[in-house]
């Protein structure tokens, strides 16, 4: 086979596609609008247990929960709107209490005060509840994934245990995306 | 070509045989095999880069979510390993390139993308397209590039290997040919050999080696017995040739012995013959002289007759005492003993009566016409006495006075064994009323009783010329009967 032809056309074009790394077209997303989306496919890359759903019904709806005021709610109303998750329909809540979070599949922590999300991660700690967060130190305190950014880019890091302990099955092809937040840097 | 193949040994011609019939299977099998072989590598080699497309695609479907490319590249990555994949590319649904990987960095082949789901296949390039779904939604795509040359060179490699496995196959067999063939050619080589030795040194005390119940083993016994058959039977013809020398060389010693016998008994026989011929000539010497001490007794006796009629009596008969003489001389004279020449003896017999009646010299002359014609002593003596009756007679009777004349004698050979002897002369003819056989003259008489004697028959002419033909068998044979012939009468004068 001939290579060089291949070599000599495609030279540029290499320098162009990998070198500046031109993924994206169009206008860039807002990082609320990519975390919500990104919220949203964690959901496709975890598996609940079949009889922990609302109604022991793995057909029914995954209730994605918004705990405090996240300017993410709104953006993951739009990216959810008319979708669904491994078949099933998505539902936006906000819960207000510990024993209402628990009923949702997913839930982000807002804009609260630290003590509060320690209490709830601390009640929700034998349910299996896919608990996001975008402040520091949220995996530390025992939640399963916490958003971060990185060289202009949203980043997260999802805790293996935190989320086999709440009986949880994330994906590997998810857990390879995860990356470690103090080290702010990008993997091996 | 089959002249040369039907030429060839028998132990090259079953070689050849095998050996061809060996590398048309081998070509055969191996054709097949190098075919199949390489249609399988080549769907085996597709099957794990769709397989491996797909695993790929599948494990960058995280990274494609979350649009994390060096993630993305870091497992396109990992195909490095994986020497025929020329490069990987991930798209996302609006198939725009979202990450790559290229084994040198540098040659692309993204120009290639197949639909999704299709597999292309260019010569030795291979491009897949297979579907990055998440939840059942297409999310991106991924395409693969490999080469085949890897793949084509194991097949070309196992194409060279299938010669070498080949023609090693051909040697081991040529080698095994070499050694089996033999169970077959070998009794046959050793039968012509012992047939070659029979042929041409004619031992047919040489035996084939017997083999095994086969047709060869049967071929060799066969020919052993016809082997066998003929040593019998040359040993029977030796028997025979030995016994037939023996009876040859017996029968030679008989024969041999036999020509001895007969050589002396001819010798003897020819002694015998010489004394008989002598005593033959002696006897005939003394009859002669006998007959001329007749003769001369006779005329003794007739110088002392005085009477004329009675002196031609004696002078007849001294006539025919000298016929017969004359006879007996020529017949001692003979080489034979046996047979006087006419010829001469008429030419003698016409000397003697021609000087005895002097009184017709002159005048009367003889005509002989006579052929060589050989007589027997008892055909002779009648003959001879006959013709000098009838001389006789016509100088006594045919010329009287002085009358001139002939006298014509004539001896022909005629149907063979059959004598005419005519006398006859021109004189005055027979007197009228003639009858033979009541004339009473001794002469014819005689010459009658001589006709009968000779077994002959006679014509008598007599009207102006006496003629007498006498037709005889030159051999006396005896009548069956006994009868004596007739003799016939022409004219019945007499004399």
């Amino acid at each position: 086979m001939n290579r060089s032809t291949a070599r000599v056309l495609f030279v540029i074009l290499v320098s162009v596609l990998i070198g500046t790394g031109a993924v994206t077209a169009g206008p860039e997303p807002s990082e609320p609008a990519v975390k919500a989306a990104f919220i949203y496919n964690f959901a496709k890359f975890v598996d609940w247990p079949v009889d922990s759903t609302s109604g022991k019904n793995a057909d029914s709806a995954i209730i994605f929960g918004v705990y405090g005021k996240s300017a993410i709610t709104s953006e993951l109303e739009k990216t959810t709107q008319g979708k669904t998750v491994h078949g099933r329909a998505v539902v936006i809540t906000t819960p207000k209490s510990a024993s209402e979070a628990s009923k949702c599949q997913v839930l982000l922590f807002g804009a609260i005060p630290q003590s509060q999300v320690v209490s709830v991660l601390d009640s929700l700690k034998q349910n299996p509840v896919l608990t996001v967060s975008e402040s520091g130190s949220f995996i530390d305190g025992g939640g399963i994934i916490q958003f971060f950014m990185s060289d202009g880019r949203v980043r997260f890091e999802v805790s293996a245990q935190a989320a086999s302990r709440a009986g949880l099955v994330v994906s590997s092809r998810l857990l390879r995306l995860s990356t470690p937040s103090d080290k702010k840097a990008g993997r091996q | 070509m089959m002249t040369f193949v039907a030429n060839l040994a028998i132990r090259h011609k079953l070689m050849l045989i095998v050996m061809v019939s060996t590398i048309v299977a081998l070509i055969v099998a191996g054709t097949v095999f190098v075919v199949t072989d390489r249609v399988s590598i080549q769907r085996a080699f597709i099957q794990k880069l769709e397989i491996l497309t797909a695993v790929v695609g599948y494990n960058c479907t995280a990274a494609v979510t979350f649009s994390d490319k060096t993630d993305a590249e870091h497992i396109l990555n990992g195909l490095r390993k994986e020497h025929s994949v020329l490069g990987a590319y991930l798209y996302d649904s609006t198939m725009t390139l979202f990450a790559g990987y290229c084994w040198d960095k540098q040659t692309r082949h993204d120009e290639l993308i197949p639909a999704i789901n299709q597999t292309i296949i260019q010569g030795e390039l291979v491009a897949i397209a297979r579907p990055i779904s998440l939840d059942s939604n297409r999310i991106g795509t991924i395409v693969l590039h490999a080469t085949a040359a890897d793949v084509f060179a194991r097949a070309d490699r196992n194409i060279l290997i299938m010669l070498l496995v080949t023609v090693a196959s051909l040697l081991v067999s040529a080698l095994i040919v070499g050694r089996l063939q033999r169970i077959v050619t070998d009794p046959v080589i050793h039968l012509a050999s012992v047939a070659e030795t029979v042929s041409s040194r004619g031992d047919y005390s040489q035996r084939a080696a017997a083999g095994g119940r086969d047709e060869l083993g049967f071929l060799t016994r066969s020919f052993n017995d016809m082997l066998t058959q003929i040593q019998i039977r040359d040993a029977q013809l030796q028997k025979l040739t030995e016994t037939l020398e023996e009876r040859v060389h017996e029968r030679t010693r008989q024969l041999e012995l036999e020509v001895v016998e007969r050589t002396r008994a001819e010798a003897s026989l020819k002694v015998s013959l010489v004394e008989k011929e002598v005593l033959l000539k002696e006897i005939h010497h003394r009859v002669k002289n006998n007959l001329q001490i007749i003769d001369s007794l006779l005329n003794l006796q007739a110088s002392k007759i005085t009477d004329p009629q009675l002196g031609a009596v004696f002078s007849d008969s001294q006539g025919r005492v000298k016929s017969m003489a004359l006879i007996h001389e020529m017949l001692y004279k003979s080489d034979g003993l046996s047979e006087i020449n006419v010829r001469e003896y008429v030419d003698s017999l016409c000397k003697f009566i021609m000087g005895s009646g002097s009184r017709s010299t002159g005048r009367i002359t003889v005509v002989k016409q006579l052929d060589d014609v050989f007589l027997g002593v008892d055909v002779a003596v009648p003959c001879g006495l006959m013709i000098n009756e009838l001389m006789t007679n016509s100088l006594k009777y045919a010329f009287p006075g002085h009358r001139a004349g002939e006298i014509s004698i004539v001896c022909r050979s005629v149907d063979g064994d059959m004598v005419r002897l005519t006398v006859a002369d021109n004189g005055i003819g027979l007197p009228p009323h003639f009858d033979l056989k009541g004339t009473s003259t001794l002469g014819m008489q005689l010459v009658q009783s001589l006709i009968l004697q000779l077994d002959g028959e006679a014509v008598f002419e007599g009207s102006n010329c006496v003629s007498v033909t006498i037709t005889f068998p030159r051999v006396r044979r005896k009548s069956p009967t006994g009868e004596p012939q007739p003799v016939a009468y022409v004219n019945g004068a007499g004399q």
